[in-house]
């Protein structure tokens, strides 16, 4: 109830963010929504399962994408369904091949599949549209991005915690340890894999199409760029993919320390991300939200104040 | 009380890639009893229970409960069945809690059905409620096989697979395992329990069966089985000498 809380002041917060009509407030802002939901969606999937996806790319280009289509025709809030349902859609067909798969083959393969989306918009687009990119007009106002963005990302937290205590998200978890296993119980595992995939391809797809029209010219690389599913798959790390607040805090560390970082540090910003990762692989497998950071105070604390009765403790 | 189910097994076959493990064994587990499959390790146990829970297709030969074959029914259409497993080495989901695992072992029941039999099921095992929110892997090896015995129960099974449940127990929590089982079986729920530890096995036991490198050696009621000087020799005798 706690948590509850203060999800719906966290949520009123954010959603107030446009009275304070900054413009460099808001973008950020903006950035680290879009992350925080893909890191959420991601971890919806991945963190259960131990799936590396990185289809998140695809499934956003593609949102992406139909917004490119079907803005001038479509209502805006119908476009972003569309999007996360052309994701969603896209997810279930490669998911019935690829969800067979695990490991490095099942990370691998999405990526493929990724940039196998790429050349084949690129293809479709200079063969009959006679472009490559696509130039948006009539696009909603920042405000009204932002709101979008604001909701499937709360969409996608509400989302992560209910299947999470669902049962689907327990047999997905179990899946995640030990597939025979789960199966025995009476979970089909790859009903249930497909729908977890799907549930998170939704969300990246919608976050595509509406974040689309914040660039009014995209092309295939823009929104298909390999660096998107490479970010939420840090970020989801960094945090945690096994709690909420993993991929939350993730993307609010990532956003406020990547922008920091690219303005003072500009030809270091790359190499500092390599680092955090790097570090937080070796020192915080769990992630800033899973690791037990009482232990390590009380590691720290007793190793240098205390550190024969810590040994003495050990051996009883 | 629920009605036990009659599990046949007749001439199966089954092997890993072209090793054939079991060269068409037969067994009959009757409805509402206990049945015993004693054998040493290698024989053939595990492999037998995981083709009739379905995680492993035969080579040949037929699985019947209450008279239907179950060929093609994949695992969850054997859970939906009646049939529950509570395999060797108890396999929980370690980094889950004791709530979730007893959980996911109802996951085909409806969410009032889970909660009955989430009840019912510490009603038998009162430790496991007492820990509903502990950590699955960080009980004891005792509490650990109750909890698996109590995640298979969540399923409501009429015939319960059980694969070596005394295997590594401390001697009170081995007879306070086969207590919790024979008061299971009289509810109406058919066992087959396959164990190594057989003395034990053949006193909670109704039938025996006697598995050796893959085909049965010896079979018979229980009693029978206990004074017969093969059993003796091979597997008392054995585990003397262990």
């Amino acid at each position: 109830m706690k948590q509850g809380a203060l999800f719906l002041i966290a949520a009123a917060l954010l959603a107030a963010l446009p009275a304070l009509d900054s413009p460099f407030v808001l973008s950020m802002a903006l950035t680290c929504l879009m992350y925080a939901g893909l890191a959420v969606s991601w971890s919806m999937f991945s963190g259960p399962t131990g799936y590396l996806s990185l289809a998140s790319s695809a499934f956003f280009g593609l949102g992406a994408y139909c917004t490119a289509w079907g803005l001038s025709y479509l209502p805006w809030p119908v476009v972003v369904m569309a999007g996360g349902l052309a994701a969603t859609l896209f997810a279930f067909l490669i998911g019935l091949v690829v969800l067979r798969l695990r490991g490095a083959y099942f990370a691998v393969i999405t990526y493929g599949l990724g940039e196998l989306v790429k050349h084949t918009i690129t293809h479709v687009e200079k063969t009959y549209a006679g472009t490559v990119g696509r130039v948006m007009t009539d696009t909603p106002s920042s405000n009204v991005v932002y709101w979008t963005v604001l909701i499937i990302a709360l969409l996608a937290v509400v989302t992560y915690v209910r299947f999470g205590r669902s049962r689907y998200g327990h047999a997905l978890r179990g899946i995640g340890m030990d597939e025979e296993r789960a199966a025995t119980l009476g979970v089909n595992p790859m009903r249930v894999k497909l729908l977890g995939f799907c549930l998170s391809a939704w969300f990246a797809g919608a976050l595509g199409a509406a974040m689309a029209v914040r660039w009014t010219y995209i092309d295939p690389h823009t929104v298909f760029n390999p660096f998107i599913v490479f970010q939420t798959v840090l970020i989801s790390m960094v945090g945690g993919p096994l709690t909420i607040g993993g991929p939350l805090v993730g993307a609010l560390v990532f956003s406020l320390l990547s922008e920091f970082l690219r303005l003072s540090l500009p030809y270091l910003y790359m190499i500092l991300l390599g680092v955090l990762l790097i570090v937080s692989v070796l020192y915080l497998p769990n992630g800033i939200a899973g690791h037990d950071w009482r232990g390590t105070w009380q590691k720290i604390f007793k190793r240098s104040k205390a550190a024969d009765a810590v040994t003495e403790q050990r051996h009883e | 009380m629920t009605a036990g189910l009659e599990l046949e097994v007749r001439e199966l076959r089954a092997g890993y890639g072209g090793l054939p493990v079991l060269h068409g064994i037969s067994l009959v587990a009757p409805a509402g009893r206990i049945t015993v499959l004693v054998g040493a390790n290698g024989a053939g146990k595990t492999t037998l229970l995981k083709t009739l829970a379905g995680v492993m297709a035969p080579v040949s030969g037929s699985v019947q409960i209450d008279g239907r074959a179950l060929s093609g029914d994949t695992p969850a259409d054997r859970v939906r069945r009646g049939m529950a497993l509570v395999p060797e080495g108890r396999h929980l989901f370690p980094g889950m809690s004791v709530r979730e695992n007893l959980e996911l072992g109802g996951y085909l029941a409806s969410r009032r059905q889970r909660e009955e039999m989430l009840e019912r099921v510490i009603g038998t095992f009162p430790r496991l409620g007492e820990r509903l929110d502990q950590l699955a892997g960080t009980m004891s090896g005792g509490e650990q096989q109750m909890l698996a015995i109590g995640r298979a129960l969540m399923s409501r099974p009429r015939l319960l697979l059980l694969d070596e449940p005394s295997l590594g127990l401390a001697p009170k929590m081995v007879d306070e395992m086969f207590a919790a089982l024979r008061r299971i079986n009289k509810e109406g729920t058919t066992v087959l329990l396959v164990e190594q530890n057989v003395f034990q096995a053949l006193n909670v036991a109704d039938f025996a069966y006697v598995l050796g490198h893959g085909e049965m050696i010896a079979e018979g009621a229980a009693w029978e089985l206990r004074g017969n000087d093969l059993i003796r020799r091979v597997y008392l005798g054995e585990a003397i000498a262990g």
